[in-house]
């Protein structure tokens, strides 16, 4: 009866129950949209340490974001590999440069040079069967996203462009490697970037470094750091977060992403907030009529809970629902949203707990019912 | 011998210089079987009595005795399942779901009573309204029903636990005089017939004659306490 009561009193007021479902699924969407972006944002600007296979990062001091690199001398490398533990160190190149469409529109992009002979930091989500080292291996070519196709005017492989005033041949894709900056990843070998960058021989941006196995990654970074301490050293993970954290805290977007979902939630709960309290208010003389008949607080407290609980569940499968579409709809946005399973049941969670939390000022209200008044 | 019994009642709303006395050492014996209306003017204190020896609110002084306990003074657990066991209420206002029909109002009031299944539930609320007449208006709404009808659901839901006594603030009130007069035939069966101390509120004149005894109270004070045959 408590459940059929619920849904009766919930559903009673079609319009009042129409503004609930829509204040439900306003949060729902906001909330699920804003940390499918921010998680998508966390994602896409830690993509290039956590996408490199390194253990650790060795950089110019002071670097804070993996896209934003420090010029160093090669002769880092040669450093590295001289401290206990390093199984392998290789040469990376990360840096903005310009890319030049036939119609002469420059656009920004960020190179990633790697030695074609590399085992960290290769090209990754490469379309088809193909062997990157080997793609690498072209004097002049380049690798670039499907995503960003029409941003770059390049249609298939053999198309010829200018990065920086030098020549460069398109040959081969990934398919899904995102940029947040709005600046294409383009994968090069280390000489090609060289090149391209009007560098020396001896630049690089980072040293990319495996541990030998059994070794500790903390100890390692510890020794290399003894080793280089005019250089700044870090796991891959502690990169990745310094990365994430530069662009979400530096940038004010990770906390306009942020605010937008807790807004979300307010709004949710202010929503169900005042729907749960109306239909309490509404319903007084029954429910002290309830009382009076000997039905205990713990039975009207079920009937409200009832309600946020079947409100919070109908808006949840609603506003999920619509995530899940505009999410398919975004795929191949270079900003998409990313919905990972984990996220939908975080989303059941809160949706549950906002519509429980609104209702705890109707049961306040309900555990002031004096069963008197019915003889009043 | 009497099934409700106040002793030496006393009660004061409020206290100090804004005190206002409702009743004053009031005596008054409840017995099964019989109708007993309660009158007087509006302020004389009978919904302040009937409040009190239904487990609703405590006096300020003096007791209530059901089955020789006090009741009064139980804790608010108590005193929740002695109304839950023993009292049906009828209210004026009837105060049923508007959203529920008239079989799942009085379903809702045996699910808090909690002695039946689902399927029982809906068996004996049948039976029930069956009983006040309104057997053919089961998946009636309220808003669907007369003022008759619904005081008739309130009745039926009042009657779920199986109470014993039966308090009703002027369930005649708001109808007419021909669905008053059946309202309150019905309360006189259930005590005639099945024994239960009925105990109304009112100041509908056109119902005394179906009543065995009537107590008249002024100023929170018993003026009158007259029944029918006399005693």
């Amino acid at each position: 009866m408590i459940a059929l009561i619920a849904w009766r009193t919930l559903t009673h007021d079609r319009t009042r129950f129409a503004v609930t479902l829509i204040g439900i699924v306003f949060s729902v969407v906001l909330v699920g949209m804003q940390v499918g972006l921010l998680l998508n944002f966390i994602n896409t600007t830690s993509i290039i340490p956590t996408s490199s296979q390194a253990d650790i990062f060795v950089t110019a001091p002071g670097v804070s974001s993996a896209e934003i690199s420090t010029p160093q001398n090669e002769r880092r490398r040669y450093q590295v590999l001289g401290v206990p533990g390093v199984a392998v160190a290789e040469s990376y190149i990360v840096d903005f440069t310009f890319w030049k469409r036939p119609n002469g529109v420059r656009e920004s992009v960020i190179l990633i040079g790697v030695a074609p002979g590399a085992s960290m930091g290769l090209p990754w989500l490469l379309e088809g069967d193909v062997d990157g080292r080997r793609l690498l291996e072209f004097p002049d070519g380049v690798i670039v996203d499907r995503l960003y196709f029409e941003k770059l005017g390049v249609t298939g492989t053999g198309e010829m462009f200018e990065i920086n005033g030098v020549r460069a041949r398109v040959v081969g894709f990934t398919k899904g490697v995102r940029t947040f900056v709005q600046s294409p990843y383009i994968f090069t070998s280390l000489a090609n970037a060289r090149r391209m960058m009007g560098m020396g021989d001896k630049h690089i941006s980072y040293v990319l470094v495996k541990a030998e196995p059994g070794v500790a990654i903390a100890k390692l970074v510890a020794d290399i750091q003894a080793h280089i301490p005019d250089s700044t050293v870090r796991t891959t993970r502690d990169f990745a977060h310094g990365s994430s954290y530069y662009w979400l805290f530096t940038t004010g977007a990770g906390a306009s992403l942020i605010i937008s979902a807790v807004l979300g939630i307010l709004v949710g709960c202010v929503v169900v907030t005042q729907t749960l309290y109306a239909n309490t208010i509404d319903r007084l003389p029954e429910y002290a009529t309830l009382r009076a008949i000997g039905g205990g607080p713990g039975y009207l407290y079920s009937i409200v809970i009832g309600q946020a609980a079947l409100a919070a569940l109908i808006g949840y499968l609603i506003g999920i629902a619509i995530v899940l579409v505009l999410v398919y709809l975004g795929r191949d946005a270079s900003a998409s949203p990313v919905m990972p399973p984990w996220l939908m049941g975080a989303l059941a969670v809160n949706t549950f707990a906002v519509c429980l939390i609104a209702a705890t000022v109707s049961l306040g209200r309900l555990n002031r019912i004096d069963p008197a008044q019915v003889f009043k | 011998m009497s099934l409700l019994v106040a002793e030496a009642l006393s009660h004061t709303y409020g206290s100090g210089d804004l005190a206002i006395p409702a009743l004053h050492e009031i005596d008054l014996g409840i017995q099964p079987g019989e109708v007993t209306l309660l009158t007087g003017p509006s302020g004389s204190g009978k919904t302040t009595l009937i409040q009190i020896m239904g487990c609703l609110l405590r006096p300020s002084a003096g007791r209530v005795m059901l089955d020789g306990h006090d009741i009064s003074r139980e804790s608010e657990k108590k005193r929740n399942r002695t109304r839950r066991e023993n009292f049906g209420f009828i209210f004026q206002a009837n105060n049923l779901f508007p959203m529920l029909t008239a079989i799942e109002n009085v379903m809702v009031a045996l699910d808090v009573v909690g002695r039946e299944t689902k399927a029982r539930a809906k068996e004996r609320a049948a039976e029930l309204l069956a009983a006040v007449g309104l057997g053919e208006r089961l998946t009636a709404f309220p808003a669907n029903m007369s003022g008759g009808q619904r005081q008739r659901v309130g009745i039926a839901r009042a009657l779920a636990g199986d109470p014993r006594i039966i308090l009703a603030d002027e369930p005649t009130a708001a109808l007419d005089a021909l669905n008053g007069h059946r309202v309150v035939t019905l309360l006189r069966d259930l005590a005639h017939e099945k024994g239960r101390a009925v105990v109304i509120v009112t100041h509908d004149p056109r119902i005394e004659d179906l009543a065995d005894r009537i107590v008249h109270i002024e100023d929170g004070q018993i003026a009158v306490d007259g029944r029918k045959n006399g005693t």
